[in-house]
């Protein structure tokens, strides 16, 4: 442990911040060494069921496909729901419904 | 079941919750035409109070996104139980604002409301019933509590009274829906 201060009462000071800093420090490095298991786990889980591995990407890339549909579908939605605001605000008649696509 | 399958299910219901999700708000949409043509109606209305109009200009602008109220529903309800009990006079005065209104512009503000409950179960279908089951819990036994102390049982307190307060509060926090208020005049 470093005292740099001068006079007992500024070494005690610098006594308590590095013991702070030593605790701090002890529960940072469990967390990594904690997150590091977990990693490490799931590693070994991929190797050792490679199937259930992929199953569950594809269903974690089908979820964020789904997210990201949704929010654009909700700005498309939101868009259209202000202007039917304005539409109404102004008072004009109701916007014509678009013409049925032919069959083929 | 085996253990390598459970991270597989919880990936596969993220899935299918995503999916669902999706479609419940696609879904509202008709719901939140309804609730737009009703509700610029009623912002012209010329009998409709200053304090409903604001409501509604917050419950239009909130047909897409109401999860910061309801966040904030979840932490509150149970505070707004204790003020129920203790001085209920801000949440008695959502129901004394409704009772002066004339008999179809009342009917026409809970119309409304309705609708937007309906889009709101649609856009936030997990949180909604989570705040309506807190409401459950807390508001009987803070009617209880209220109705022990001053010796008369209270006619607000329930689902719509405590949600309507909640909209209140955050149409008062927001000022820029004095703005959509203000343009539709």
């Amino acid at each position: 442990m470093l005292i740099l201060a001068e006079g007992p009462s500024s070494g005690f000071e610098v006594d308590i911040v590095s013991k702070k800093l030593s605790a701090s420090l002890e529960v940072v490095t469990a967390i990594l060494a904690s997150a590091e298991r977990i990693w490490s786990r799931t590693l070994d889980w991929a190797s050792t069921n490679r199937i259930e591995f992929a199953l569950v990407v594809v269903f974690l890339m089908y979820y964020v496909f789904q997210r990201r549909k949704t929010k654009t579908d909700m700005a498309a939605m939101k868009t259209k729901y202000d202007l039917e605001r304005d539409r109404i605000r102004a008072q004009e008649p109701p916007l014509p419904l678009p013409p049925p696509e032919p069959r083929e | 079941m085996s253990l390598p399958f459970v991270p597989v299910i919880v990936a596969a219901l993220l899935g299918v919750i995503a999916l669902a999700d999706r479609r419940l708000k696609a879904a509202a949409q008709p719901l939140r035409f309804q609730l737009a043509e009703k509700g610029e109606e009623y912002l012209r209305h010329p009998h409709a109070s200053k304090e409903t109009k604001e409501h509604v200009g917050f419950l239009l602008d909130s047909a897409f996104g109401m999860r910061g109220p309801l966040l904030f529903a979840v932490v509150a309800i149970p505070v707004i139980a204790m003020i129920f009990v203790v001085h209920p006079r801000s949440i008695l005065r959502s129901s004394v604002r409704l009772n002066t209104l004339e008999p179809t512009v009342r009917t026409a503000f809970l119309e409304i409301c309705r609708l937007h409950d309906r889009i709101t179960l649609a856009n936030n279908w997990l949180l909604l019933p989570l705040v309506e089951l807190e409401i459950v819990l807390f508001m009987p036994f803070a009617i209880v509590l209220r109705s022990l102390i001053r010796g008369r049982v209270p006619e607000t307190g329930g689902r719509d009274s405590v949600l309507s307060y909640i909209e209140w509060r955050q149409t008062q926090l927001m000022p820029k829906h004095s703005h959509a208020v203000a343009n539709s005049r």
